[in-house]
């Protein structure tokens, strides 16, 4: 009997000393270094900058409604714009400490379009409650709506006075509830840091799986709701829509979903925010066979998108997609095209669960 | 040989006998296993996630009648699975409990093709052989409210079928190994073992460049070679302790449930049927006898009862001689002995007493017969379609084809309105849960389906005769993505079958 076992496994190792030797080796990949790297330099920080922008947004928003006057709210938009814009780079984390009761961080403070009348009847009522998973009525896209939906002098005029101290009060309610959930999620990273980069597996749960799915996801987010609905590509719309471009009312739509790519594709080349680089999977996929032929295909890509971002020039958003100008659908097409490389090929040369949820495979 | 001697062989071997110690364990083992199956799915929240809360489901083809319950009704199904599993772990109303679970765990499974597992596959199929064996007329909670079912020794046929239909699923898989890909060019293997190297002990030798040939190779040998191993007693305990091996390290690697703990609790039927007797004495031993005296008052009063010793001495003429429970006289592999037992267990098989789930007929043998007849052919029917079978996955599903590809793809649907022709594209999110587009984004007959569903859901929503066509991108082993299907095809116009798809494109 172990003569038999002893035969099979020499058989088995001459075989693959054979078939082994023409084949480089297959280096290993740390990816505890790419988690920590992408910890300490893009995601921790990123959350950081939000906190602070937050923090200069309810200041401002609170002197707004404190003393309303077009000074207060030029620099409420001015703190605005900055918010969001820094948004745009904690989207794709949406999973561990983003996680909360009514919903992940980009569901509770990132949903829109903004819903105005359910708005509006809630000034009027004088109902500030944010407790509930209306989220269409908060966060980013409400604050576009209350401080950019019409000319500043009469943006101004409705808060002053009593028939403005309900408006007062919502404005000060939602940007104290998004300066209450984004400083949770932020101050949760300090000690949810350790957690991600301890879980350095590649199974369902694994960092390296969820920061892809949620990468995924916000790749999915940005080409489906930030140009797919509005420029009404998706299937049964009869007409664009450019009403539900991420932020109408300031019209800086276009900059936000530029800053979104650029934070996503930050994550798969592994750069901080300055541009510096970091380990991220990219660094991964040079150590896996096929991986340099998807670099380059994925950069390839990445390249054109950027073209296609970068030829909407200084165009709101809602107006191309409402001339149905043809560079929307081409940015659309482009980033439909980007999804492979990010999604099935990455996860199939990396080994990575594509799913989020678990389930049984074979 | 004549028909007559071929006639008389099968005789033989149908008359021949087992103790029913090997068919009892299989039993229990079965139904423990499938019992921490469906707890599982229960507590982990999966009948939820894959039976109620999605909006669609892929059903197999021909099956499209099949439909879920509802929430009530899915955790419904669920709960009396789990009841059925433990009533066959026990042997408690065996007839009602194993055929309930046959048709429940088969109803789930065939619900929605996205969860599709071999080893559910072969549940489904070890559950139906269990339906069909005595497996209860020992150490069993019916043997013991019911002497008049109880019995030493089982035909042994019932036991080798279970035996064989294991050999054929590690046969089948160690068949399917053997390609230019897997042998020569270690996919996937190359890219799961790195992916692996977090694991404890094991992790650090994984990532050795030539590591993953050793995996392929060892792992076709293993599934091709093991169940001969097991079948020979003097290899039967190291070729477990390797299946024992194989399977946690393949737990351990992969996700893949329940599957080891199937294979490394139902290859231990293998093992001599003294030492199946030995384990359930132990196992029992701890049972107050008291417990089984108050299930059937004045007829066992101790575990000892249920073995053949204590039995055979009540009625000599009914059950074979404690000897052959001994095992040195017992048949294992050779035909020869069971010839001279013939005329002994001939005898002491009642022909038609009342609850004897031994079937002295011809029926049951035939149904297996047939049954394996079809699993020697069901493997291979991938031989009728042209084209890489791995790429077209037509005739892939129910061939023991177990963890042999990395394929994933990204599916696009446009689905274009026959009248005014403006087209549009479909967020698979809005229709399906990750889990299911993952599948469908790399099975053809998962994506004809999702056209169809798709056809459906726009026509009812105004559309006027919705064109569906599908940019689907499928990497397979880590090579670059190919277009899986034909971009310009209406999809909405096919169907799902059995049918060549003339619509997938070619891989090379």
């Amino acid at each position: 009997m172990m003569k038999n076992l002893i035969i099979l496994v020499a058989a088995a190792v001459v075989l693959t000393a054979c078939g082994g030797t023409d084949n480089g080796p297959d280096d290993g990949f740390d990816r505890t270094t790419m988690l920590t790297s992408l910890a300490d330099g893009l995601i921790i920080p990123s959350y950081n900058e939000l906190d602070s922008d937050v923090a200069a947004l309810e200041s401002a928003v609170t002197s707004l409604t404190a003393a309303p006057s077009p000074a207060n709210l030029n620099a409420a938009q001015v703190a605005f714009v900055a918010s969001a814009m820094s948004f745009q780079w904690v989207v794709s984390y949406d999973f561990g400490p983003a996680d909360n009761v009514f919903g992940d961080l980009d569901d509770v403070v990132g949903t829109f379009p903004a819903n105005s009348s359910v708005i509006d009847s809630r000034i009027l009522t004088g109902d500030t409650t944010t407790a509930d998973f209306q989220h269409d009525v908060r966060g980013f896209a409400a604050l576009d709506y209350l401080l950019f939906g019409g000319d500043n002098t009469a943006l101004v005029d409705v808060l002053q006075g009593a028939e403005g101290a309900n408006r007062r009060a919502y404005l000060n309610s939602i940007v104290r509830h998004l300066r209450t959930n984004v400083q949770r999620v932020s101050t949760a990273w300090s000690t949810y840091r350790s957690e991600f980069i301890n879980r350095n597996g590649t199974d369902v749960g694994s960092s390296s799986s969820v920061l892809f799915n949620s990468m995924n996801m916000s790749h999915e987010l940005a080409k489906n709701f930030k140009v797919g609905l509005p420029g009404g590509f998706r299937a049964g719309q009869v007409s664009p829509e450019p009403r539900r471009v991420e932020a109408y009312y300031s019209g800086i739509s276009t900059d936000l979903l530029r800053e979104h790519v650029k934070a996503i594709r930050s994550i798969w080349e592994g750069r901080n925010k300055d541009g510096q680089s970091l380990t991220g999977f990219r660094a991964w996929l040079t150590k896996v066979p096929g991986g340099d032929r998807l670099i380059v295909d994925t950069e390839t890509q990445l390249d054109v998108v950027q073209t296609s971002l970068e030829n909407l020039g200084s165009s709101k958003l809602a107006d191309l997609c409402d001339q149905r100008d043809s560079r929307v659908n081409t940015l659309h097409t482009e980033l439909q095209k980007l999804t492979r490389f990010y999604k099935s090929e990455l996860s199939s040369l990396l080994g990575l669960s594509i799913t989020y949820s678990s389930g049984d495979g074979d | 040989m004549t028909a007559t001697k071929v006639h008389s062989s099968i005789r033989r071997y149908l008359s021949a006998t087992w103790p029913v110690a090997t068919l009892a364990l299989g039993r229990i083992l079965f139904g423990a296993v499938m019992t921490i199956s469906c707890l599982r799915f229960l507590i982990l929240g999966w009948v939820e996630d894959q039976y109620v809360t999605p909006k669609v489901h892929f059903p197999y083809y021909g099956f499209e009648w099949v439909q879920p319950l509802g929430e009530f009704g899915m955790y419904a199904v669920f709960i009396v699975m789990t009841g059925a599993a433990l009533g066959i772990l026990l042997g408690y109303q065996y007839r009602i409990t194993s055929l309930t679970f046959a048709l429940l765990f088969t109803y789930v499974e065939l619900i929605d093709k996205t969860y599709y597992l071999n080893h559910y596959y072969f549940v489904s199929i070890a559950a139906f052989l269990f339906t069909l064996l005595p497996a209860n007329v020992g150490w069993s909670i019916d043997a013991l409210r019911r002497p008049s079912i109880r019995r030493d020794h089982v035909p042994r046929w019932t036991v080798d079928a279970l035996k064989l239909q294991l050999a054929l699923v590690y046969i089948h898989a160690g068949l399917a190994k053997i390609s230019s890909e897997w042998l020569i060019d270690a996919m996937p293997l190359r890219i799961w073992l790195p992916a692996h190297d977090d694991l404890p002990l094991l992790g650090p030798f994984l990532t050795i460049s030539w590591m993953p040939w050793v995996f392929s190779w060892a792992g076709m040998l293993f599934d091709c070679t093991i169940p001969f191993f097991l079948l020979s007693r003097r290899t039967r305990l190291v070729a477990w302790l390797a299946v024992l091996g194989f399977h946690v390290v393949t737990g351990m690697m992969f996700q893949i449930g329940v599957f080891p703990l199937v294979m490394i609790a139902m290859t231990l039927i293998f093992f001599s049927p003294e030492a199946h007797l030995r384990w359930l004495r132990r196992t029992t031993e701890h049972i107050p006898s008291n417990i089984l005296r108050e299930k059937s008052p004045g007829e066992f009063t101790s575990r000892q009862t249920v073995s053949g010793k204590t039995l055979s001495e009540k009625s000599p003429g009914e059950v074979t001689s404690p000897q052959t429970v001994s095992g040195k006289t017992l048949p294992e592999n050779s035909p020869g002995e069971v010839t001279s037992r013939q005329t002994v267990s001939g005898k002491i098989l009642p022909e038609n007493s009342p609850g004897e789930f031994v079937s002295p007929s011809y029926l049951v043998p035939t149904v297996l017969a047939i049954h394996f007849f079809l699993q020697l052919l069901i493997p291979w029917r991938f031989l009728l379609y042209p084209g890489n079978r791995l790429w077209t996955e037509q005739g892939y599903r129910f061939g023991w084809r177990v963890m042999l590809i990395e394929k994933a793809g990204t599916a696009t649907f446009y689905v274009r309105d026959g009248k005014d022709g403006r087209e549009g594209v479909v967020y698979n999110s809005d229709f399906l849960n990750a889990h299911q587009e993952k599948q469908m984004s790399m099975q053809p007959d998962m994506i004809v389906q999702f056209a169809g569903i798709l056809r459906d859901h726009y026509r009812r929503q105004g559309m006027h005769d919705p064109h569906v066509r599908a940019e689907v991108w499928v990497t397979l082993n880590g090579a670059p993505s190919k277009l899986l299907v034909d971009p310009q095809r209406n999809l909405a116009a096919e169907s799902d079958g059995l049918h060549h798809f003339d619509w997938i494109l070619h891989h090379d």
